[in-house]
């Protein structure tokens, strides 16, 4: 499984997802590493942060990069937890916003009732703090039999998830490490739909069709992935929402960029096909130029044969 | 000098209800929970109370400015005027869009927010500002401009002050409870 740290896509700058100029990097891909064999925290040199913003052109990005706070050159581990702890809380509320955890739900429910009574895992793929899971949870949105996994590379973030989790009382757990490797999140043989919310642009279009493949090899009964469906109005509103709700510069920066980084449906949909064929993949896309104000995250969904 | 008590009746009004929602808007996004209602009422409660806390020097100013000099009402209400122009329509549309977002399902609730709950706050500083031009091309005077900025001002701080409150509230938590910074670490 390609790990989805240090995404590198090629967009251009102007509107986004059109072909080919400028390498664009999120903050929070950059400042955190981990080994994906082991899940150790590997250091973070700043300057190398800083060359790679700097070679992709992302000026601002690079200043931002200069205000981490760094020892030895290395930026302070403690300190980017923190940081990424505070940016997935404002990503939470942008959740929230987009009634993501709710069409999550309404997706898994439509899904399951052709399975009536079956035990089921749903696996959150790069869950970050959880939102999602959470929510399941905390609304019992599933109903009975159903067991909440999320599953992050970041300890730091899962290890918040399963205490904010502890703090409300909720049943689901959490893993840190990669989701997609063999056994990490159950190898049990339970009927298992992994889902993932706002990862998908972090691949690159060349590592997706290997994502969705993981997944096939995993044997899962379905996926769903949700993610932004890009264009003009979704970059304009990223802005502006991120401007005007966002408190974190990085929240902000790497806000805006995910709108630019995401894939069309087209993209996910070649890729689901070319890693997972028997899946009968769907997704689709609103008209470019026409806001789709009630579906800026859509999924790519699949079903086992 | 009753004639007008319409003027500063809604513009105190407008103030509490943008300070409630400027207390709300720091306290989103803090903590991770899921289940956040009492915290987002005592939210807003933080943020009535910070907005009268700012903006009460000014009205207090503006009042004594009134008793003893009666005659300035006017000035006042001129401006006032001018500036209600701009914010009534404004406020308007922030509470029916937050009717609707009550109203319309949970499906159809991000239009309210993405048509206008957030470009509102994004604009709403430049809005505030606005209502200072019209009301200076209205004719108020340099006193009674310079209250209105501070008004302005004190309720523009809203916001910022209580995300001070927070960062401060989160370094004196050895180690944070939950993670509430503001600004990102340097
Ligand atoms: C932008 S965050 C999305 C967080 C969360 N889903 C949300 O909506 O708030 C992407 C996360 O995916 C994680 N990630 C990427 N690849 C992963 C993998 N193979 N297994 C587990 N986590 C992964 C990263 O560590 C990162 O925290």
């Amino acid at each position: 499984m390609t790990s989805i740290r240090n995404g590198r896509e090629t967009f251009c700058g102007f509107l986004g997802a059109l072909p080919m100029m400028i390498s664009v990097e999120e903050l929070t891909d950059l400042i955190v590493a981990t080994d994906p064999a082991s899940g150790a925290r590997l250091p973070v040199r700043l300057d190398t942060v800083i060359a790679q913003l700097t070679a992709g052109g992302q000026d601002r990005a690079a200043r931002l990069a200069r205000r981490l706070p760094v020892r030895d050159g290395v930026l302070v581990a403690e300190e980017i937890d923190a940081l990424q702890i505070r940016v997935h809380c404002e990503l939470q509320r942008l959740g929230e916003e987009l009634q993501l955890p709710r069409r999550v739900a309404e997706w898994l429910l439509r899904w399951r009732a052709a399975r009536p009574g079956e035990p089921l895992r749903v696996v959150d793929v790069g869950c970050g703090l959880g939102h999602v899971v959470r929510w399941l949870a905390a609304y019992d949105a599933l109903g009975p039999g159903v067991d909440l996994v999320g599953v992050d590379l970041n300890r730091a973030l899962v290890g918040r998830a399963a205490e904010l989790a502890a703090a409300e009382g909720l049943d689901c757990r959490f893993i840190a490490g990669d989701a997609l490797a063999p056994g990490v999140a159950g190898d049990d043989g339970m009927t298992t739909v992994v889902i993932s919310s706002g990862l998908l642009h972090h691949l690159t279009a060349s590592a997706l069709p290997e994502f969705f493949a993981a997944q096939r090899r995993l044997r899962v009964a379905a996926f769903a992935h949700w993610d932004i469906d890009p264009g003009p109005w979704t970059t304009a509103g990223a802005w502006i929402f991120h401007r005007a709700r966002m408190r974190e510069p990085v929240s902000r920066h790497d806000g805006v960029l995910s709108a630019r980084r995401a894939h069309p449906a087209s993209v996910l949909l070649a890729a689901a096909r070319a890693g997972a064929p028997d899946y009968r993949p769907a997704c689709t896309d609103g008209p470019r130029w026409w806001p789709r104000l009630s579906e800026v995250l859509r999924p790519v969904t699949g079903t086992a044969p | 000098m009753t004639a007008g008590w319409w003027v500063p009746v809604t513009l105190v009004v407008l103030a509490a209800l943008d300070g409630a929602f400027a207390g709300f808007r720091s306290s989103c996004g803090r903590t991770g929970l899921i289940r956040h209602r009492r915290e987002d009422v005592r939210a807003h409660l933080r943020g009535l109370a910070t907005a009268a806390l700012l903006l009460g020097p000014v009205a207090v100013l503006v009042l004594a400015d009134v008793l003893v000099h009666p005659p300035h009402w006017d000035d006042y209400l001129v401006a006032g005027r001018a500036m209600l122009l701009l914010y009534l329509p404004f406020g308007a549309t922030v509470l029916a869009a937050l009717v609707a977002y009550v109203v319309l399902g949970w499906r159809r609730r991000f239009l309210a927010t993405a048509l206008i709950l957030g470009p509102f706050t994004f604009a709403r500083p430049f809005v505030a500002v606005a209502g200072l031009v019209l009301a200076a091309r209205a004719g108020a005077g340099y006193p009674v401009l310079a209250a209105a900025a501070a008004a302005v001002l004190a309720a523009l701080a809203v916001e910022p002050v209580l995300d001070r409150w927070r960062v401060a509230a989160a370094a004196r938590r050895q180690p944070p409870a939950l993670p509430t910074g503001t600004a990102s670490p340097r």
